[in-house]
């Protein structure tokens, strides 16, 4: 494993930099935007759109995380495709699917790590400027958005890998009927549904095993 | 021929794509310690021929084993055994010649780092050199290091001399020599500049529309295959091609006629037809043999 991690360490260095850099901008930005809107604002404003109007004053990160999980599963996999270079790491000797797995793994943590660093940063953030009330319910959304950006970047690899251009339309079909399945705009708080939608999301990962071993198979 | 000796076994090999038929029971073993050289035109089933070899491709009929394993469900051991070179030389070239050593050494146990060192030192570059900021030549250099440090005892070499020029193509065959032939590995090669491996494989195998068209030591390949040159002034239109006439062709100094006539035989049909008394003959190269048995279209 320490290997595909090293491989895809070295593939990704820019895209790290890159993810790290819009997720530390994006920050900035809400932290700045919030600090100005409530200079500015009336403290009853601010409420009633968070209350009335379900504004979320963080909705940027969300954006940023999607944009994140987009450039990995693309940047990524396009270095495999790209003169069938998958080829190479099929032929490793490692079991294939382990091999797949690990590849997906590391963008995985990647984006993982990027959301665990999000949602501090945004609950420290509000920690200074609003009451617990209003934040408490940060983790729960941010969940969704993360599990959102697992869907995304599965559907942005798995995509990016498939080399028949007709598979390519088919899957892309398939896959953004799941997307748009999990675009929510009331989280439910449900731990029940929340576990479900991570396991749907879970699953939803393996897909990257199609074009995979569609590639590898010559199928 | 013991079993034990054969490395790849190809039999009754069919593939199409759509309603094209490429590969019709394609038949072919390769013996282990030998060079075989995998031949064909453009559209002979090469490719397809190489992606099954490779495991890349399923095929619809047939078997394709290499140590007795479908070439697409090989074990980590006998992955470990076979070294592929990808058409292009492909490698991962996002990394640094320091970073592709580390990389591989961690798959296989028996690195040979000193293999590895002797072709960065011929290339002269520095470690921290990215393989997509080298030359063709220079990439196909660090393709076969990896091949030769990693110790595989197989190699399936696809069309090594794409994208290199006459002196990089020299290299890598004496690099290839070098290393096979103290080491007794096996090889099975493919080229679109066929002369280049005349003088490195023991066997070839030439496939014509989707079937073995020949198969045989290189040296019996070229066996009953005669070259004559006529002078330009001589009259060739009625010579037609047949099965004794294989191949025309006109060069700045002379027509050349590769055919199955002995040198009497070819006198006697020559001087009927042209009225030219001046045939001389030339040693037929691989690559005349070649067009003579596979055609130019």
């Amino acid at each position: 494993m320490k290997h595909i991690f090293y491989k895809e360490k070295i593939k990704l260095n820019r895209i790290l930099l890159a993810v790290i850099i819009i997720n530390a901008a994006v920050l900035i930005y809400t932290f700045f935007r919030v600090r100005v809107g409530i200079m500015l604002n009336e403290p009853s404003g601010i409420w009633l759109d968070i209350i009335l109007r379900n504004g979320i004053f963080y909705s940027k990160v969300e954006t940023a995380l999607y944009v994140s999980a987009l450039l990995l599963g693309v940047m990524q996999f396009y270095p495999e495709f790209e003169r069938k270079r998958f080829r190479l790491s099929c032929h490793l000797p490692l079991n294939e699917y382990k091999m797949i797995f690990y590849t997906s793994l590391f963008g995985i943590i990647v984006l993982t790590v990027l959301w665990l660093i999000d949602m501090a940063g945004v609950v420290l953030l509000a920690s200074q400027f609003f009451p617990i009330d209003i934040y408490r319910a940060i983790p729960l959304v941010m969940f969704y958005w993360y599990i959102n950006s697992l869907i995304i970047y599965t559907f942005a690899s798995s995509l990016t890998l498939e080399a028949s251009w007709n598979v390519k339309l088919r899957l892309a079909l398939m896959m953004a009927g799941c997307i748009w399945a999990f675009k929510m705009e009331v989280y439910n708080s449900s731990l029940s549904y929340a576990v479900t939608a991570f396991l749907f999301a879970v699953f939803y990962c393996f897909s990257i095993y199609f074009p995979a071993l569609r590639f590898r198979k010559g199928l | 021929m013991s079993f034990n000796n054969t490395i790849i076994s190809v039999s009754g090999l069919e593939h199409s794509y759509g309603s094209a038929k490429v590969l019709k029971g394609l038949n072919f073993t390769v013996e282990k310690g030998k060079i075989f050289g995998l031949f064909g035109k453009n559209g002979a089933g090469k490719t397809t021929t190489i992606n099954i070899l490779m495991g890349f491709l399923t095929p619809e009929k047939g078997d394709c084993l290499i140590y007795g394993e479908k070439s697409s469900q090989l074990s980590n051991e006998n992955k470990s055994r076979i070294g592929l070179l990808h058409e292009g030389h492909i490698s991962y070239d996002f990394m640094t010649l320091e970073q592709t050593e580390k990389f591989y050494k961690g798959f296989f146990p028996k690195w040979e780092s000193k293999t590895f060192a002797y072709f960065m030192e011929k290339l002269g570059l520095p470690k921290n050199r990215k393989i997509k900021h080298m030359s063709c030549g220079q990439r196909s250099q660090v393709a076969l290091a990896v091949l030769m440090a990693q110790g595989a005892e197989t190699l399936i070499l696809d069309d090594f001399s794409m994208g290199l020029d006459a002196g990089y193509r020299r290299l890598f065959l004496d690099h290839l020599n070098q290393f096979v032939k103290d080491n007794n590995k096996t090889i099975l090669i493919t080229s679109h500049i066929v002369q280049d491996l005349e003088r490195f494989v023991d066997e070839a195998v030439i496939i014509n529309k989707g079937q073995v068209l020949l198969s045989a030591p290189l040296s019996k390949i070229k066996d009953g295959i005669y070259g004559y040159r006529l002078p330009l002034n001589a009259d060739i239109k009625n010579i037609k091609k047949d099965k004794r006439i294989l191949d025309i062709s006109i060069t700045k100094e002379s027509y050349e006629i590769i055919t199955r006539l002995t040198l009497e035989e070819s006198k006697k049909y020559f001087q009927g037809i042209t009225l030219s008394e001046n045939i001389i003959p030339y040693n037929v190269s691989f690559e005349d043999a070649f067009i003579a048995l596979t055609g130019k279209y």
